[in-house]
């Protein structure tokens, strides 16, 4: 397959192609300019542009506005080079690019970077539960109890006591472990007749709520569960 | 025995102990989390609004809801000399509580160890209505010593 930048951009031919999860070769030219990026089953694993390597050289691809790209099928690399997800290095990509073009119109960039920002953590978070065996349902929640997004099975839940209650347990926590000198809080299980719930913090204003069935290896689901909030610390 | 008047007084006394003492043990024991209350808490205070004080929040945008909550806290409630209202909801709401009328209480919340009103009932009520209209906003709220008040600001976050 190939196509011309100014039909399909950088940015939406990376996430197009992570969307329909492809294991694929993207290869595109900018003048004399050239870099190629690895996808893996819908993951972007690796990338060259000139001496840049790796998320820097995704972030330099994001700029480019003109050129010719092809796509090679089923090519693959040994090498790993990134680790951030595909909507974390676009939004990451998003953040460099307005910074290094300064603000033109400062209240309409941060309407659409914020709007722009939620699609990014709800399209996450669904992408993460549909790729998971253990988490059936997720919640990012501030530490004010502000649920930024949510992905549950259950039907007609009040969204403000779930997040009260969410960060009402984030807090009791890490007090808990200040006061009783457990070092550093990293999760606090809750269990019930019907399953599981998990919740860690994504920084400081902000925690992740997963859900999982009653019948689950405990120590798979947390290792899930922390591969997602590293995933989703660097969106949010 | 103390006289009606006394009595009054002494039951507003421990009203606002019983209450600065619960602000006290869910800070101590939640922090910052705290603030996972405030929004239920608004809930409350708007649906009087609503019923008893002509409030409406369909169809009006975030600062007009902020701007008529402040009228009735500053003309029904007699909470503040004024409220001014500044920004817009695609960033940041600001509002600035001129003379607030229980600002002697938030100083003995903090004295408590209470670090942020979290139960300061304009900011509730404004961080309710901005959530029931389906926006996702931060708030923080500090001491104005200038305007014997608060400045309480909400910004968007997503």
């Amino acid at each position: 397959m190939q196509g011309d930048l100014k039909h399909m951009g950088v940015a939406d031919l990376i996430q197009h192609n992570c969307e329909d999860r492809k294991t694929a070769r993207i290869q595109i030219l900018n003048n004399d300019d050239q870099a190629t990026i690895f996808l893996d089953e819908g993951t972007v694993v690796h990338a060259i542009c000139g001496e840049k390597t790796g998320e820097d050289a995704i972030y330099q691809v994001l700029g480019w506005r003109e050129g010719t790209f092809s796509l090679d099928m089923d090519v693959t690399t040994s090498e790993k080079t990134i680790e951030r997800s595909c909507n974390g290095l676009l939004l990451k990509g998003a953040q460099i690019l307005d910074e290094s073009k300064g603000t033109t119109d400062e209240s309409t960039n941060k309407k659409e970077k914020t709007m722009k920002k939620g699609e990014i953590i709800s399209q996450t978070l669904q992408e993460l539960l549909q790729q998971s065996t253990d988490v059936q349902g997720a919640a990012i929640v501030g530490t004010d109890g502000l649920v930024y997004s949510a992905n549950v099975p259950e039907k007609g839940l009040d969204e403000n006591l779930v997040g009260a209650a969410s960060a009402a347990i984030l807090g009791l926590s890490r007090r808990s472990v200040n006061q009783l000198k457990r070092g550093t809080f990293a999760q606090t299980l809750i269990q019930g007749d019907d399953g599981n719930i998990i919740v860690t913090g994504l920084g400081d204003q902000t925690l992740f709520v997963g859900l999982t069935p009653k019948e689950v290896n405990l120590g798979m689901a947390f290792a899930e569960v922390r591969d997602f909030a590293s995933k989703l610390s660097g969106i949010v | 025995m103390a006289i009606e008047e006394q009595k009054k007084l002494n039951q507003l006394r421990l009203t606002s102990l019983a209450l600065t003492s619960l602000a006290s043990a869910v800070w101590e024991t939640l922090g910052d989390s705290s603030f996972s209350f405030s929004g239920i808490m608004g809930n409350e205070i708007l649906r009087i609004m609503e019923k008893e004080m002509g409030l409406e929040i369909a169809g009006n945008s975030p600062k007009e809801v902020m701007m008529e909550i402040s009228r009735i806290f500053v003309d029904e409630f007699g909470y503040a000399s004024d409220i001014q209202v500044d920004g817009d909801e695609d960033a940041t709401i600001t509002l600035k509580v001129h003379n607030c009328a229980n600002r002697h209480f938030s100083d003995k919340l903090l004295e408590a160890g209470v670090e942020k009103p979290f139960i300061c009932p304009i900011m509730t009520s404004c961080q309710a209505g901005l959530r029931r209209m389906g926006f996702k906003m931060r708030e923080e709220i500090e001491k104005w010593h200038e305007g014997g008040g608060s400045i309480i600001k909400f910004e968007r976050i997503l």
